[in-house]
């Protein structure tokens, strides 16, 4: 075990960050009711990876190719599938939910449709929606830890401003993107999107960014920093005791059994969470 | 005050409805240092899209606005009631003042109670809100007010409240407010504006009638 532990140190502790980024900035697309639209752009994200994929399999191209070209054209996607997402959600037809959700089927039929045309690309498939973990290269794991670092210093640091803009959208109907901060916002997230699809799946970024903010929404505690304190907890810990137990048990899928665990971490740190983190003076 | 520049200027305005309907036509004003503006009409006479024109949340509208700086403080009417961060009203405030955040400073407005600011967000009454939300952007300083309503929610103690906050903001003559509110408060004593803008008289009917 210990010997497995040393092999997967790096995969584990990238997983663990990256888990506890993609939760902090799960909280700030909840909080903008954008949780459907951020399915539609990790879909799109995944619809450019597999066409990258499905190219780059067709000759053999360096390392380097291999990844970034499926990066940019995911990259490429997702921009491309927001700014469909965005003009949707600015008609007042139906709600905006709808618009994702139809959005969300078309893309979904379109991977499908996708790996159809390119054989032996429905494995790749199969691993970017559910991933493994354990399958990434030691420099995958290196890069999607310095990745995980930046993204989680990055809202930590801006936690304020950010917050700020997602309670004006939500409350105020604000258009956050019209701002530098709201600009950069919303191009940190696509790139966070395109890069955690890529490298540890879609299941996993989309479990990260809204499982933990859906269930700890549900505690009576009223605050900021405890809400995203808590999040990140949880997903950083799942990360972590989910891998290792699927290292000890063998049999255990990696990312179903972070997944699992994260329901249960999240509704134990709900129920134990205090009521309140601001007395008035 | 005559030889004082106007902190906000409106030439020629003219703005549609998103079904293509003409709401106002050729609207011009000049918000004076320690004015009270308050901006009235019918329903659908584009009040509220005349403060989002204002702001530059409304794009496709022709004239000029003109801000003599950037010290604007904006409260619209509440989009949603429910936000999914469970935040207390004290966060709320804290979000949108630098540095660190002074309850002392939040109750001196006289808006809320250092109790209130223990409350969290989605369990506050609709009133609550509402003044959590003034005393944000209250907070902010700015020297130009531009409220959608803001009596929306609020008793009558309350509102006696913010009429008395609003006359102090002006009373220094340095600052002014732009104001979307209903008639009958306009007309009532505590107010006081020092100019009414009736929109139903820049419609394009009425503008069409005149000529």
């Amino acid at each position: 075990m210990q010997a497995l532990l040393s092999i997967y140190a790096w995969t584990i502790a990238a997983s663990t960050i990256l888990g506890s980024a993609l939760a902090l900035l799960g909280v700030q697309l909840a909080a903008r009711d954008r949780a459907m639209q951020t399915m539609c752009i990790g879909q799109g994200a995944m619809l450019g990876v597999l066409v990258g994929i499905g190219f780059f399999l067709g000759f053999e191209a360096t390392p380097a190719l291999s990844a970034a070209g499926p990066f940019a054209l995911a990259f490429a996607a997702s921009a491309l599938t927001y700014v469909v997402s965005e003009r949707l959600a600015s008609r007042h037809g139906a709600s905006t939910n709808t618009h994702f959700a139809a959005l969300f089927s078309a893309l979904l039929a379109g991977g499908y449709l996708i790996s159809a045309l390119f054989p032996a690309l429905e494995n790749h498939m199969a691993q970017r929606y559910f991933g493994d973990l354990a399958t990434i290269s030691r420099g995958e794991s290196i890069t999607a830890l310095m990745m995980g670092l930046l993204i989680f210093t990055a809202l930590c640091w801006f936690q304020r401003s950010i917050s700020r803009d997602s309670f004006a959208v939500a409350i105020l109907g604000s258009k956050a993107s019209t701002t530098p901060t709201g600009f950069l916002f919303s191009l940190g997230t696509l790139l966070s999107i395109c890069f955690c699809v890529q490298i540890v799946g879609f299941l996993f970024t989309v479990a990260c960014l809204f499982l933990p903010t859906s269930i700890l929404s549900f505690s009576r505690n009223a605050g900021l920093k405890s809400h995203l304190i808590t999040c990140a907890l949880t997903a950083g810990l799942a990360s972590l005791s989910g891998f290792t137990a699927s290292l000890w048990f063998t049999h255990l899928p990696t990312v179903p059994t972070i997944v699992a665990l994260m329901v249960v971490f999240a509704i134990l740190i709900k129920n134990l969470v205090g009521q309140r983190v601001y007395k008035p003076a | 005050m005559t030889d004082a520049l106007p902190l906000l200027v409106v030439r020629d305005l003219a703005y549609d409805a998103p079904d293509g309907r003409r709401l106002v036509a050729g609207l011009s004003y000049d918000l004076m240092p320690g004015g009270i503006v308050a901006i009235t009409g019918p329903n659908g006479t584009g009040k509220s899209s005349l403060l989002k024109i204002i702001m530059g949340e409304l794009k496709g509208a022709r004239g000029s606005v003109t801000f003599a700086n950037k010290s604007v403080g904006y409260l619209s009417q509440l989009h949603n009631r429910e936000f999914h961060i469970p935040l207390s009203l004290a966060d709320v405030l804290s979000l949108s003042v630098p540095g660190r955040f002074n309850p002392a400073a939040a109750t001196a407005l006289g808006l809320l109670t250092a109790e209130e600011l223990g409350l969290a967000w989605n369990t506050a009454s609709g009133g609550e809100r509402q003044k959590t939300l003034l005393t944000q952007v209250l907070m902010t300083q700015p020297q130009v007010l531009i409220l959608d309503e803001p009596m929306n929610h609020l008793d009558s103690v309350t509102r006696g409240k913010l009429y008395a906050v609003l006359r102090d903001f002006v009373a220094n003559g340095k600052r002014a407010i732009l104001m979307v509110c209903h008639e009958k408060l306009i007309t009532s004593d505590e107010l006081r504006p020092t100019s009414i803008i009736d929109l139903s008289q820049f419609s394009s009917q009425s503008s069409d009638s005149q000529n």
